[in-house]
């Protein structure tokens, strides 16, 4: 019996050498891109713009402050409308939904908004009964694709295929992070009223709206009948725009443009400030522009500074001093204040009194306060990072504390 | 020492520790070495490869009914581009008269750990390993020594274990991306711009021969 196991076992030993099965090897490639969908305006002039019971926030996009309510726009969805007469305790009201919409301002009871190609006025009086009173058609033109005349937009979508390949059929995919809407999303991760990263702003009965390349001027001195007057070129990489003193501060991805809008039907430049390539939000006080450039997605020269830029004279900007800085988004300035969002790294506040020694002007530095960007209002700051969008007492510029905290699905990537 | 090491040490430990107690509580020990044997289909060109992998294994089970025991087994199992460690239960049945050489069937099934494989980041990129659930039936002799409660095992069998490699580009160079656990997660982990996955169900022939006590 012994002896019949052991060949059986050297059997098996030798079974096992000769024979053997084949493994069988998968690959599978994922990855983000964003699909164009093509879409016709008189579809999405057809849907209804009624306000809709308040809705969870998926990604917070720009934000406006007004009277005592938050509005936060969801990119290419619609906007949230918040009471925030307590800063401390925001309650959700209600939700508009306008496809396409990346950004908002308000004039005397009046919001503007973007609905792809066309510009609407809603009537805010009564913040419980929002209704539209007037859209302008066809006015950015730039979303038009003009082979097929219809409006292409990108949903952001996972693909699977089995091996790596940027190419699809009868598709043309592109990286989330290179997409001008992806772009215009990120550049729309906050605002308000005079938010460093807003792309409509008011200004002398006026609305001013960039793109990535043009300057768009309204007329809303009759608030709730705005009226497109021209298209102004700007160059290429167009990404915030701040209004002060008559002026236009234009913050692209190359510099700043200066434009005098004293006739703010007819901006005309005054000077454009050029540095490397680099995102760079604007905020301004009477004799300084405060910017920040940063690396990352388009801005890929990994310059991480603040640069404080004369405009004394507007048509001579003049660099003052540059401060590095670890990876500033956004920034805000409350009178002497300055305010830097700094990506994953956290939250900083300065003295900005002296520009020549705001380095040793810090006054704090909140690490666990990550930020893509903030805005000073009236009554806290408002912060915008993974947490969602979030209030702070700022009275003590030295010691910020936290108010509230507005909870999202799709927290912000901070990089 | 590492954690491998300790993980190491702890299967021999595990393995060694029941034997004072396992005769009179009708327990057993098997400690194994073994090989495992398949062929490669290599990804991106025609034909496969040999493989040749070591394996190391330990069972400890309780006699449920007469010559029929149920227990813990754990292992190491040494492919070539992942090492797993086999965690889950065992089952081991003689076959024959009482004195002297059997017949032994046996199935462990569980889950291949991959503890030992590191993670890389850099500052655009992630690679990892992640394992899959095992599923090995085998058949063999026992053959006990002339005196005391030792025996000669050998088997051979089928071993069934997929494994996965994973590269994933991180969205954001720098972001620190969270990877949830795969039967939680969605296609593109969180943080994620691509992954690029190969999964792998190696397919082997094993043969293994160890003792028993």
């Amino acid at each position: 019996m012994k002896f019949f196991h052991l060949k059986t076992a050297l059997f098996l030993l030798v079974s096992t050498l000769t024979f053997s099965c084949i493994d069988q090897v998968k690959s599978s490639y994922s990855f983000r891109t964003m699909m164009p969908i093509y879409l016709e305006m008189k579809d999405v002039r057809a849907k209804s713009l009624a306000p809709i019971p308040a809705q969870k926030i998926e990604s917070p996009g720009k934000i406006y402050i007004y009277k005592d309510y938050l509005l936060i726009n969801e990119p290419s969805k619609g906007i949230h409308i918040f009471d925030n007469k307590n800063p401390a305790n925001p309650i959700n009201l209600s939700f508009i939904p306008i496809e396409g919409n990346v950004d908002l301002a308000i004039n005397s009871d009046i919001l503007y908004a973007d609905n792809y190609v066309d510009l609407l006025a809603f009537d805010i009086s009564n913040i419980r009964a929002v209704r539209m009173v007037k859209r302008i058609e066809d006015v950015f033109t730039h979303l038009y694709q003009h082979s097929t005349g219809k409006i292409i937009t990108f949903k952001d979508t996972v693909l699977t295929s089995d091996s790596p390949r940027w190419e699809y059929n009868d598709m043309w995919t592109v990286r989330p992070g290179m997409s001008l809407l992806s772009n215009m999303a990120k550049a729309s991760q906050s605002y308000g009223t005079g938010g460093s990263m807003a792309r409509f702003t008011l200004m002398d009965g006026h609305l001013f709206a960039v793109d990535e390349s043009t300057l768009r001027v309204f007329d809303v001195l009759s608030p709730a009948e705005p009226k497109f007057i021209k298209p102004i070129e700007l160059g290429w990489g167009i990404e915030t725009i701040f209004p002060f003193d008559q002026k236009l501060f234009i913050g692209s991805n190359r510099g700043m443009h200066i434009y005098d809008a004293s006739k703010p039907q007819n901006p005309t430049r005054m000077a454009v400030y050029e540095h490397v390539l680099a995102c760079d939000p604007v905020v301004v006080n009477e004799d300084y522009a405060f910017v920040t450039l940063r690396s990352g997605n388009f801005c890929v020269n990994g310059v991480n500074e603040l640069q404080i830029i004369d405009i004394r004279d507007p048509y001579q900007p003049k660099l003052t001093k540059a401060y590095p800085l670890l990876n500033p988004h956004g920034l805000g300035l409350a009178k002497n204040y300055l305010y830097v969002a700094e990506g994953k790294h956290g939250l900083k506040s300065f003295n900005a009194s002296d520009v020549l020694a705001i380095d040793k002007n810090q006054l704090e530095f909140i690490q666990s306060m990550k930020s893509v960007d903030l805005i000073p209002g009236p009554k806290s700051l408002i912060v915008i990072g993974p947490d969602g969008v979030c209030q702070y007492d700022y009275s003590n510029p030295a010691k910020l504390k936290k108010l509230s905290c507005i909870q999202v699905n799709d927290p912000i990537e901070v990089s | 020492m590492n954690y491998k090491n300790w993980i190491l040490l702890g299967l021999l430990y595990w393995g060694s520790i029941p034997l004072a107690a396992s005769q009179e509580q009708a327990r057993i020990t098997q400690l194994e070495l073994g090989l495992l044997r398949g062929k490669t289909k290599a990804l991106w060109e025609e034909g496969t490869l040999n493989r040749l992998n070591f394996s190391f294994s330990a069972f400890h089970g309780k006699e449920f009914r007469p010559n029929h025991y149920l227990g813990i087994h754990l292992g190491y199992d040494h492919y070539t581009n992942v090492q797993l460690l086999p965690i889950g239960l065992g089952y081991r049945g003689f076959i024959g008269d009482d004195i002297g050489s059997k017949w032994v069937v046996g199935l462990n099934a569980g889950f291949g750990a991959t503890f030992l494989e590191k993670r890389e980041r850099t500052d655009w990129s992630s690679t990892w390993q992640e394992g899959g659930g095992f599923f090995h039936p085998f058949l063999g002799v026992y053959l006990p020594a002339k005196k005391g409660k030792w025996a000669l095992t050998a088997a051979a069998g089928y071993k069934w274990q997929p494994s996965n490699f994973f590269e994933g580009t991180h969205s954001q160079p720098e972001s620190r991306p969270k990877i949830h656990p795969f039967w939680t997660r969605d296609l593109l982990p969180e943080g994620f711009s691509s992954l690029n996955k190969v999964s792998t169900l190696f397919q082997s022939l094993s043969f293994q021969v160890g003792v028993q006590f």
